[in-house]
């Protein structure tokens, strides 16, 4: 049967920015030998870089106009083509049902001539197959209305009742500086480190009271000019607010006029300060989430959010959407709406005591003796004990909270895991997601009928630790029923 | 249906105990070939430092290199044999699991329905006791998460050609 084709073009304004960057793409190639022609020592008649110039800009003006003439996209049925190249030919033909998700983006210099770049994820590829630069706005929404046209029934958005109860009218949301202030505020990993080496590096008169050498010129006997408290304590005031003004302004680069409006799919995201991004979320398409919050983010009321979307780059591990921390609503709306989560009843996962105190005796415990013992000949015992035991304490608290923590629910069509003390996280996946699952014993959980459940993702690995062996089987067969199916 | 209702996981029925096949007994000498050509590469390397270092004359470095050479390539050859005794897979209509380990032990399982594509791949040694290794790739990695290593190339083509009809396709994958 032959269906009508469609061919459209590139805007024609796109032909100033292919100028520009076919006449820069000219520059980078050739800049070692213009370096050697235009050197200051050589003479040469004043005509030639006017020419050259001249040369440059008519080369690749004709290079630019080529390239936009020989570029075409259009339509066939349910096909995307998209052709281009001036003297290698291409030609690229991809289904709608293959197309998982269109996307655009536009930088700066896209936004003064109002122009996108369209991208299309495909399954199977961890990539962007198809790229098309220089479109206006209706011509994306055209490329959008023919993807949602001929995209298959499965991918749909699945209308249950989780998401007719959230089909009211929902309002776009903007971020208030004040929460991209939270967003960069737990953002800013270089805090603790910063202040722990400065507070060494303060401390460094003190610890040598028990060190037979100066450690700051490593001379014995040394004359020491140590720095008052209040410098150190200044420095770093001052790291930390140049690591956090860092990390601000970062955010408002990459997240500033960040936008979420409901759309016929699903949600509609845009952010970015000079560069605008735009991705589309579909409604209960969601395959797996990730929500991760400190202590201080969930004391600030935001929680950063990793999303996976059915089907989104099947062959690539690790291919998530990570979002800035977000308030707690703005989180709650978006799963909501792209994955049918409620509030669940979390329970503890029958996990064995045994866990705790063999993480801290085999990951902490063990090395720190080592450790220690390593450092008799260079150490005071003084030194060496209490450094120990603050270690000691410090691993049976880690893992008994840790421990502690642990809690999910199994549910018919998703899972929920909870993890961490410190930093938790709440995973939430659909059974579809599930890739493998391994099930695996030691010889101390042998002895104890326990075993460790391994479950992979499209994106990573959870692991249950020291469940009951039984309990872990069964758990493994009623999750490859539960995928098979 | 309630999307939230929780599943009590002590009334999980188990699914039939699975019944593992061991890996092909040609697989121990295969092992043990992979074990001797180690030791042999490090023999040779060590030579070659001894050359350099102008110990060859020397009693003490072959009595070292010596022990090191026959103790570590007796344990391999033990170990890994015994490893193998440990291997095994099972195939069933809905997906595949791998055993393995001595002290650790763990069992792999992927649902057929995850399968990305399964690919059999046949080393020099391997062609010569028609051995082979059958890989299943899913979405989660790119190298192969269940390689099952030491089954006959027939066997392997024959699941290879079952798990390809139980996710639809007929050809292998290219």
């Amino acid at each position: 049967m032959s269906q009508q084709r469609e061919v459209f073009k590139q805007s024609g304004t796109y032909l100033v920015a292919l100028w520009v960057r076919s006449c820069w793409g000219m520059v980078r190639m050739i800049w070692p030998a213009l370096l050697i022609w235009f050197r200051p020592s050589l003479s040469r008649p004043s005509w030639v870089f006017p020419v050259f110039i001249a040369l440059l800009l008519a080369l690749s003006a004709i290079w630019a106009y080529l390239r936009y003439r020989r570029f075409t996209y259009g339509f066939e049925g349910n096909h995307f083509f998209v052709e281009e190249g001036v003297i290698k030919r291409s030609s690229l033909t991809i289904q709608a049902d293959s197309v998982q998700s269109v996307f655009t983006e536009q930088s700066l210099w896209m936004r003064m001539l109002k122009l996108h770049v369209m991208k299309m994820d495909t399954a199977g590829s961890s990539g962007q197959e198809v790229v098309i630069s220089g479109i206006d706005g209706r011509a994306v929404e055209q490329i959008r209305q023919w993807h949602r046209q001929w995209q298959s029934p499965g991918q749909q958005p699945v209308a249950t009742e989780a998401a007719e109860a959230e089909k009211e009218p929902v309002q776009a949301i903007r971020l208030q500086p004040i929460d991209l202030l939270k967003s960069g505020l737990i953002q800013n990993h270089f805090r603790g480190i910063a202040i722990a080496v400065l507070f060494v590096l303060s401390r460094l008169d003190w610890m040598e009271r028990w060190y037979p050498i100066d450690l700051a010129t490593g001379l014995q006997e040394a004359e020491k000019t140590v720095l008052p408290w209040y410098v150190w304590l200044a420095l770093i005031a001052a790291m930390y607010a140049l690591s956090l003004t860092v990390v601000l302004i970062r955010s408002l680069f990459r997240f500033g006029r960040f936008q979420v409006k409901p759309s016929e799919q699903g949600l509609l995201f845009s952010f970015g300060l000079l560069d605008l991004q735009t991705r589309e979320l579909k409604r209960n398409q969601t395959q797996v989430i990730q929500l991760r919050s400190t202590w201080l983010a969930r004391k600030l009321g935001v929680q950063k959010i990793n999303l996976r979307q059915l089907g989104e780059a099947e062959a690539s591990r690790g291919n998530t959407w990570r979002l800035p921390a977000l308030p707690n609503e703005v989180v709650q709306q978006i799963v909501s709406t792209t994955f049918p989560y409620g509030e669940v009843d979390l329970q503890k996962p029958p996990i064995d005591p045994s866990f705790w105190w063999r993480t801290a005796l085999f990951y902490y415990l063990f090395p720190l003796t080592i450790l220690a013992c390593v450092a008799i000949p260079w150490m005071s015992w003084r030194y060496i004990t209490a450094i120990w035991i603050a270690g000691a304490l410090f691993a049976l608290l880690h893992s008994y909270l840790r421990w502690r923590s642990f809690q999910w629910f199994l549910g018919r069509n998703m899972v929920v895991y909870r993890s961490g003390w410190r930093v938790r996280r709440d995973q939430v996946f659909a059974y579809p997601s599930v890739q493998e699952v391994a099930w695996s014993q030691s010889p101390f959980q042998r002895a104890r009928q326990l075993a460790t459940l391994h479950i992979t993702l499209h994106t990573h690995t959870l692991i249950i630790p020291y469940v009951p062996a039984d309990w872990a089987t069964r758990v493994r067969d009623y999750l490859l029923v539960k995928t098979s199916g | 249906m309630d999307l939230f209702e929780e599943i009590d996981t002590q009334a999980l029925p188990q699914v039939d105990a699975l019944q593992f096949v061991p890996m092909h007994r040609d697989k121990r000498a295969l092992v043990r070939i992979h074990a001797a050509l180690i030791w042999l590469l490090i023999t040779l390397g060590a030579l070659t430092l001894a050359a350099f270092k102008g110990w060859l004359f020397n009693g003490l470095f072959w009595l070292i290199a010596g022990v090191a050479v026959v103790v570590g390539s007796v344990v391999t050859i033990v170990y890994e044999s015994w490893a193998v005794r440990c291997e095994g897979y099972a195939v069933r209509a809905a997906d595949v699991h791998y055993r393995s380990g001595i002290w650790f032990k763990s069992v792999m399982s992927m649902p057929i329905a995850r399968l990305q594509h399964c690919a059999i791949q046949q080393g020099p040694i391997e062609k010569l006791f028609d051995l082979s290794t059958l890989v299943f790739f899913s979405a989660a990695s790119d190298s192969g998460d269940i390689r099952l290593s030491g089954i006959h190339i027939e066997e392997a083509q024959r699941i290879q050609a079952f798990v390809l009809r139980q996710i639809g396709r007929d050809e292998p994958a290219t």
